[in-house]
């Protein structure tokens, strides 16, 4: 670290006494995007995390009635008063020419919205049963913030329950590589010699392998009658199987670099054990690294995964996710009549562009020494 | 003349790759007596640093041994040892590094670096007591005990190297390799901590192997100095007898090469023609002898052996008896006028 | 004021350099008034530690510090008919272009990264031929291998098309000066030259580098931290710190008489080859401090041994001249104004 980086900070005594984290922490925070990105991230995960709870409907309320109907709007004024939000009644009529169901207001009912309603049973976390949402209207009023699918499934409760997928199979996953990635890339770069070409010969012929095919080929193998959970892990094993490769790489290379560093030296002359200065010198150092890089897999899990049930192989009714949502938005005439099923997408864009975000401002804060 | 303490007989270090075969170390021996400071000087591709790393067992020597006389008088090979012998005797060999900035792992307070040893070497060591021996050193390094708890990234060069010093020390070593220890620090900071290390060497008797490329420091902290050229040690002499008398054409080349701080100085130079040569490829017979201007038929088919020419200067030159070598001049010890170190080392200011 | 006992015009004259850097936390002062010229066929070395401002000061002679530096002052180049001063051509224009390479260069501390890996050492030499002497081929070329076989190359037909990672480090350095002084400048600016070279390979481009400063009657600006170096190659020397020049004399008065505190522990540093001087190695004690947000005082108060308690850091001592040749900054000489 320059001696002119030092003396800027001359008299913080709390420079002296931080820690690389701490270091890491005040940059990026520093980084105006990736801040928003975090804040933006929280939210979304805690909306997953409570998905049932903020959900007004469930994944299950089919109704013909109301199939493909648009977003609902939501009004604040009804005929010159102020009555807070609500939503009008919903009128369906069949156009002769097109056979498609038309939607209108029916002005003479107001349904409002409220908070803490009641709806469809579900247990708050598996634990215990409750009917409480977070928002929704009375018995017979509808309320589709994002519009319907073609069964007359509410897509917004839809989006927030895909969320609880889509957002945690990546993070499960890349957990999965993050440790698989650390041990054999220690491994690999500790040892060197037989173990290390082994390791990155099998690192080669995975990382040739085309993604797609080789999950196709892997989703094919797992039984349809199985348990959504069950399914659900499989997947993300599916993912991570691949993923790993590129973090044992980045591991085994830093390992590399700081096993020759004069700290290093100094501690294996001071006797410490070759255990201990792996723990203890080396892991922390390419800590960092791991961090950023990890926050950079998550949206290639993401779109990993979106890409997997969007074309089927991946989570399968009734589960949903938001890959699963974008198979009703395939062919281009659903497109046309039905934008609002594009919905999912703009998830999936958002979520990863905040990853990315997230990403370039610990990248940029993972070298506080620079 | 001191008790010998190490002995480096016939150390021989390769380095292979699929293609090249590079001799950084050939033979080289010499012997340390215990207090003594002795330098090692040459210049890029010496051998030099790969020597001081060899002796403390960093890198693995291809061959060749390092007799250490232990404080119970027993004399074991440092290079051949047991891994139970090694684990009492690793202590006593310790290492300072050339470079402050990357010899401090950044994640670490200055604290856990300096105690990393003692836990290391006396896990039941209670955490009061780590603490103190912790304090007890940095104070000896003049490192104030309100650092411990900070980080490398708060410490300028000087300082960092200082934490080197006390971590190499707190172990209470007999023997230090200094590797280009202050080659990296200002010229007023190199002189703090030069004192330092003299300090330190007459508090805690120990004994010094200064490597480095600058004469000058060289010079001042060493008893005896060790000439290296391509991976052989060509002359080691007393510090004064070398530098005034030197026996070897590659030495009286270095000498007369060194810039002197005195304008008034007239050195005259013996230019060395050519280059190092490439250590993959050495020439034949002796290394020296395409630049050399003494040269002979002799030279260049074998090899001098470095021998005894009297008075424990060794040197390693088919006509080290014959040759007349010009080396430093030197003055009387007397002080000069105003502007230099006086006594005590404080410099005098004139008042008009 | 200054005046040098010739009446000739200096080759440069620097006027009061100030260079400011606004950070985020304040404006950095790197430099912060620093004057001194320099006479056809002389050197003068810049002589300071790291955070002095040296190098700031040497580039801004080129004009090629970083934008973000706000430049102050005057440097005043002495053409053949006129002066010009330097700070007030545009950054990257084209009369600072014509200056640079051919009427002042510079040559840098590492040779091995001064050069582009993926050209050859001839092609690159040649580029400033080229550019500043004649774009025609073969003239060119002939131009360049007299210069590399001034320099000392050996074989240079055949090491103009060499790349190069085939050159040692001494080798690079030369190729460096022969193209720095290819077109002849006025006066080159060595910045550390030989610091990244073995102790006979320094030797060597010290000797070569006097030898072509005779043949071509060349100023040049020596900035170096390594005493003995400056007494081998310098004429005068001005020794910087904490952006200021804190002495300016003749070389052997800097070495024989110094006085500035600060020169004399620098001097007092450095163990000179060939005394037996077995006492401690004066030390100054502390560390350059920041440049920013310095207050006003004697840059160099914190660490004096000598300094005066409510003179030295409540003013900002000024230029004493103690004769013709001698300067120095410091109120242990100015008598005057410690009263004043």
């Amino acid at each position: 670290m320059s001696e002119k980086k030092r003396k800027n900070h001359q008299n913080d005594e709390s420079y002296f006494l931080a820690s690389q984290w701490t270091l890491m922490r005040r940059k990026l925070m520093k980084h105006g995007l990736a801040r928003f990105s975090m804040v933006l991230l929280g939210l979304l995960y805690c909306i997953a995390i409570f998905g049932n709870f903020v959900a007004p409907s469930d994944l299950v309320a089919y109704n013909a009635k109301t199939k493909n109907c648009p977003p609902t709007k939501i009004h604040w004024v009804h005929e010159g008063d102020f009555i807070g939000p609500f939503v009008y009644g919903l009128e369906s009529e069949r156009n002769m020419e097109t056979f498609q169901l038309e939607y209108r207001e029916d002005t003479a009912r107001i349904y409002r919205i409220r908070w803490f309603v009641d709806g469809p049973e579900y247990k708050f976390w598996g634990l215990f049963p409750t009917t409480k949402h977070l928002f929704g209207v009375e018995d017979d009023g509808y309320l589709f913030l994002f519009g319907s699918d073609s069964m007359g499934r509410d897509l917004f409760s839809r989006v927030i329950l895909g969320s609880q997928v889509s957002l945690t199979i990546p993070f499960v996953g890349t957990v999965i590589s993050f440790v698989l990635g650390v041990l054999i890339g220690s491994a690999s770069g500790y040892f060197g010699g037989v173990v290390d070409t082994v390791v990155q010969r099998i690192i080669e012929v995975l990382s040739s392998f085309p993604s797609i095919p080789l999950w196709m080929a892997l989703s094919a193998a797992i039984p349809s009658d199985i348990p959504v959970v069950r399914m659900y892990l499989y997947i993300t094993i599916i993912i991570s199987l691949l993923s790993w490769t590129k973090l044992a790489r980045i591991v085994r290379g830093k390992f590399i670099s700081l096993r020759n560093e004069d700290f290093v030296t100094a501690a294996k002359l001071a006797g410490v054990s070759d255990l201990q200065i792996m723990l203890k010198h080396l892991v922390p150092g390419f800590m960092s690294y791991l961090i950023v890089n990890l926050t950079l897999e998550i949206p290639s899990m993401i779109i990993g995964e979106t890409s997997m049930s969007f074309l089927g192989l991946g989570i399968r009714s009734p589960a949903t996710s938001w890959g699963v949502l974008l198979q009703e938005a395939q062919d281009i005439s659903s497109i046309a009549s039905y934008p609002w099923r594009l919905i999912p997408l703009i998830a999936v864009v958002v979520t990863v562009l905040a990853f990315n975000f997230l990403g370039d401002g610990l990248r940029d804060a993972a070298d506080p020494y620079k | 003349m001191a008790d010998t303490i190490l002995e480096v007989r016939n150390i021989t270090k390769c380095f292979n790759s699929k293609k090249v075969s590079v001799k950084a170390l050939t033979d080289v021996s010499f012997d340390i007596g215990k207090g003594e400071t002795i330098g090692i000087v040459g210049e890029s591709g010496c051998g030099k640093t790969t020597l001081g790393r060899c002796i403390v067992r960093a890198i693995e020597a291809t061959s060749g041994n390092v007799y250490y006389t232990t404080e119970d008088g027993r004399r074991v090979d440092f290079l051949k040892v047991s891994h139970t012998e090694m684990k009492k005797i690793r202590k006593d060999i310790q290492m300072i590094f050339q470079d402050p900035y990357s010899s401090l792992d950044p994640r670490m307070t200055v604290l856990d670096i300096i105690s990393e040893p003692l836990k290391a070497n006396f896990p039941k060591m209670s955490k009061a007591e780590l603490e103190a021996r912790v304090v007890d050193i940095a104070g000896k390094t003049g490192l104030n005990t309100s650092y411990l708890k900070r980080y490398p990234h708060a410490f300028s060069g000087g300082q960092r190297q200082r934490i080197g010093i006390a971590r190499a020390l707190v172990l209470h070593p007999k023997i230090i390799v200094c590797d280009e220890a202050v080659s990296a620090l200002d010229v007023s900071i190199q002189a703090q901590v030069i004192n330092l290390l003299k300090e330190l060497q007459r508090e805690m008797d120990l004994t010094y192997i200064f490597i480095s490329h600058d004469l000058s420091v060289v010079e001042y902290i060493s008893d005896r100095v060790g000439v290296m050229y391509l991976g052989r040690l060509v002359e080691y002499a007393d510090t004064v007898d070398l530098y005034s008398d030197p026996k070897h054409p590659y030495t009286e080349a270095l000498l007369s090469a060194v810039p002197v701080a005195d304008p008034d100085v007239v050195v005259e130079r013996l230019p060395l023609s050519g280059e190092i040569p490439n250590p993959a490829n050495p020439p034949t017979g002796c290394y020296f002898h395409p630049r050399c201007r003494y040269c002979i038929d002799q030279c260049r088919e074998t090899s001098p052996v470095l021998m005894d020419v009297g008075g424990g200067h060794f040197v390693a030159c088919h006509r080290a008896h014959e040759l007349k070598l010009k080396g430093i001049k030197y003055e009387a010890v007397a002080l000069e006028a105003a502007g230099t170190t006086s006594r005590d080392g404080c410099p005098e200011v004139d008042h008009e | 004021m200054d005046r040098r006992t010739e009446d000739r015009v200096p080759v440069v004259q620097v006027k009061n350099l100030t260079i400011d850097i606004p950070m985020d936390e304040g404006v950095l002062t790197p430099v912060r008034g620093v004057s001194f010229s320099i006479h056809e066929g002389e050197t003068l070395g810049l002589v300071g530690e790291s955070g002095c401002g040296k190098s700031l000061t040497s580039k801004a002679i080129l004009g090629i510090n970083d934008k973000k530096c706000r430049t102050g002052g005057e440097i005043l180049f002495s053409e053949a008919d006129h002066v010009l001063d330097l700070l007030k051509l545009k950054y990257g224009s084209e009369e600072i272009r014509k200056i640079r390479g051919e009427r002042a260069s510079m040559i840098f501390q590492e040779p091995m990264v001064a050069f582009h890996p993926m050209y050859t050492i001839g092609a690159q030499i040649n580029e400033c031929t080229r550019l500043h002497i004649t774009s025609d081929k073969v003239k060119s070329k002939e131009i360049t291998l007299d210069m590399m076989k001034r320099v000392g190359i050996a074989n240079a037909e055949k090491r103009y098309d060499q790349y190069p990672h085939e050159f040692s480090g001494g080798m690079l350095q030369r190729a460096l000066i022969a193209m720095a002084l290819v077109c002849r400048p006025a006066l080159l600016i060595a910045d550390e030259p030989t610091t990244a070279l073995d102790v006979t390979i320094q030797a060597q481009i010290l000797e070569l580098m006097k030898s072509l400063q005779k043949e071509f009657d060349m100023s040049i600006l020596f900035i170096t931290h390594d005493l003995g170096v400056v007494a081998n190659m310098c004429d005068r020397v001005a020794v910087m710190y904490l952006g200021k020049i804190v002495e300016e004399a003749s070389v052997r008065e800097i070495y024989k008489n110094p006085k500035h505190p600060y020169t004399k522990g620098l001097i007092g540093s450095v163990h000179k080859v060939g005394t037996h001087n077995q006492s401690k190695l004066f030390s100054i004690d502390g560390t350059v401090p920041l440049a920013l947000n310095l207050p006003k005082r004697c840059g160099f108060y914190e660490r004096c041994s000598s300094r005066i308690e409510g003179v030295c850091n409540r003013l900002e001592p000024g230029r004493t001249m103690l004769d013709d040749d001698h300067s120095v900054n410091c109120f242990l000489y100015d008598k005057e104004n410690i009263h004043g």
